[in-house]
């Protein structure tokens, strides 16, 4: 199995260079433009406070001061950005990581080696977890000491937390976009686009469940509803969340192999 | 001897599809053999190779590689078999050396010391990223890592394609020293050349089905003879044909090209009176065989 992850990891290394520089630089310009907002935000958040509550529901997951550091952060970094810069990274890598060898015919080569293909799969995954995992971890050092030097007020902890959770729901998505590809040739071709239609669809569901009533009940299937950035920061997160969408994953895996270990390759 | 290779009425139906595309296939192939798959584009030679090293899995039937099932066992069964698949897929952005340090990284070399001189012997280059390698210089590293961890189960799929004749001269000595270890070789091929140099036993299949079976010893001796006669006084026309089982396909005043089959006693007793002064065998053609085969399963 190792040899398959160093060799993801290498094919794709400028891919997670990038990505990581990437995110880390919207960190700091997000974090770093805080200051010369904190001072007024009493009165930008009178203007804001005048938006429709449907609006509001779209850009953080708190009916609080959106300009305080809990309300500033989620607003602009942990409610939508976040998951969605994770979302494409991990659609992005659950949707081509096995599929792209399978497409190109060097699958076989893994597979004519005495490796399982529950091994491949798994090496595959995991190559893919760390990458995004290499990402998170960018975004916490860069979310950490841009906190730090502004002092932002909010736990370094809850912050890193934060972090996790967003790319924990991130991963939910890829690991349905791998298992898509997993599954065969006709889910192969519908992974990715399955996987944002439902990111998008998860976000505005559950964003809008508040104003539009009978997107309510449809919202709590989707892994949004159990996403909420805002208690993580103030400390009062239980990790009930992170345990459910974990459980999906897992469920995601099964399938993924229980399908993947007696399929015809392309 | 022992079998490495037993294929038990393996069938193959893909998803959708309403006739068999592997049907009822069933053979061995001993250790130190090399058994050469022959048949048209889609006959069915390549499900073969695919559901042995299962990469798709048979509707029907059994396979054994080494006494291990394919299917149940089939990363054991792995653990003692090269593959060259027909038109191989390399990762073009890394080097022969690195894509080679990978795979040996997914199964072992027996000997660490065998690879470089196979790539001396190949003249592979291993430096130079895949992507851009000539197709002949792809192919040396898809022989590379089929051979160099030295499999007692050796499948080929085209193995000479692209290599240019002094690296096929040394590919079948390849060929050889492996059987001679008691490695035994499945060959697929078009090329009939490369069947009847290096095949002790050939297949012939056609629509999934396997119709013929025969080594090239018996072959030589079943298969079509021509010979092309010069004669200094004109040629014997009619008492040549009137050979049985012999036709003469062409002639001149002073040559004749005759094709037979069976005892050649007659022909010489017809040469025996006349005064000959060259005679010339042409090689078993392979190909003809083929198109025999072919021809009296379509009548």
């Amino acid at each position: 199995m190792i040899p398959i992850i160093r060799q993801e990891l290498w094919q794709r290394k400028w891919y997670s260079f990038f990505w990581i520089i990437g995110v880390a630089a919207f960190i700091a310009l997000v974090i770093g433009v805080y200051p010369a907002f904190r001072h007024q935000s009493a009165q930008l958040n009178k203007s804001l406070n005048q938006l429709p509550a449907a609006v509001k529901s779209l850009a953080a997951d708190t009916n609080e001061n959106l300009l305080s550091p809990v309300g500033y952060m989620s607003s602009n970094v942990y409610y939508l950005m976040l998951p969605i810069l994770y979302g494409i990274v991990a659609i992005g890598l659950g949707g081509s990581i096995l599929a792209r060898d399978e497409q190109n015919h060097t699958l076989e080569l893994l597979l004519s080696r005495p490796v399982s293909r529950t091994k491949v799969l798994a090496a595959k995954a995991l190559a893919g977890i760390t990458i995004l995992a290499m990402i998170a971890a960018g975004t916490i050092l860069a979310t950490v000491v841009l906190a730090w030097l502004t002092n932002l007020g909010l736990s370094l902890w809850h912050l890193t937390l934060a972090t996790i959770m967003a790319a924990l729901m991130a991963l939910v998505f890829g690991a349905l976009a791998f298992t898509l590809t997993a599954i065969g040739h006709s889910a192969r071709i519908a992974s990715v686009g399955v996987s944002v239609l439902l990111l998008v669809a998860s976000y505005l569901f559950t964003s809008l469940a508040g104003t539009v009533h009978w997107l309510k009940w449809p919202s709590t299937l989707l892994p949004y509803h159990y996403y909420h950035p805002s208690p993580i920061m103030d400390g009062s997160f239980t990790g009930k969340a992170a345990l459910g969408m974990l459980g999906v994953i897992v469920i995601f895996a099964l399938i993924a192999v229980l399908t993947f270990r007696h399929r015809d390759i392309d | 001897m022992a079998a490495n290779i037993t294929i038990d009425k393996l069938s193959k139906r893909y998803a959708h599809a309403s006739t068999y595309a592997l049907h009822n296939l069933s053979l061995s192939i001993n250790a130190g053999e090399v058994y050469g798959f022959l048949g048209a584009n889609g006959a069915g030679k390549s499900t073969t190779i695919r559901t042995l090293l299962n990469f798709i899995q048979p509707t029907k039937g059994t396979a054994t590689i080494m006494g291990h099932d394919i299917l149940t066992s089939s990363a054991a069964a792995r653990r003692h078999v090269g593959y060259l698949a027909g038109e191989i897929a390399l990762y073009g952005k890394m080097t022969g050396q690195q894509f080679l340090d990978y795979m040996s990284g997914l199964q072992p070399l027996k000997h660490p010391d065998y690879l470089p001189k196979l790539a001396e012997r190949f003249q592979a280059q291993l430096d130079e990223p895949i992507k851009t390698l000539s197709k002949g210089n792809r192919q040396k590293i898809g022989l590379l890592q089929a051979f160099m961890h030295e499999p007692e189960v050796i499948i080929l799929d085209e193995p000479t394609s692209g290599l240019d004749p002094l690296m096929q001269e040394a590919f079948f000595t390849l060929v050889r020293e492996v059987t001679e270890r008691g490695a035994s070789v499945f060959a697929s091929s078009h090329n009939f050349a490369e069947v009847q140099r290096m095949c002790d036993r050939v297949g012939f299949i056609r629509e999934g089905k396997l119709i013929a079976e025969q080594t090239l010893a018996d072959l030589a001796q079943k298969a079509t003879h021509t010979f092309v006669i010069t004669f200094t006084d004109p040629v014997p026309l009619t008492a040549l044909q009137h050979i049985t089982h012999a036709e003469v396909t062409a002639h001149t005043d002073h040559s004749a090209t005759i094709s037979m089959t069976g005892e050649l006693t007659p022909l010489f007793a017809i040469l025996a009176k006349h005064h000959v002064t060259r005679m010339e065998q042409q090689e078993v053609n392979l190909e003809q065989e083929f198109l025999r085969f072919y021809g009296k399963e379509q009548s």
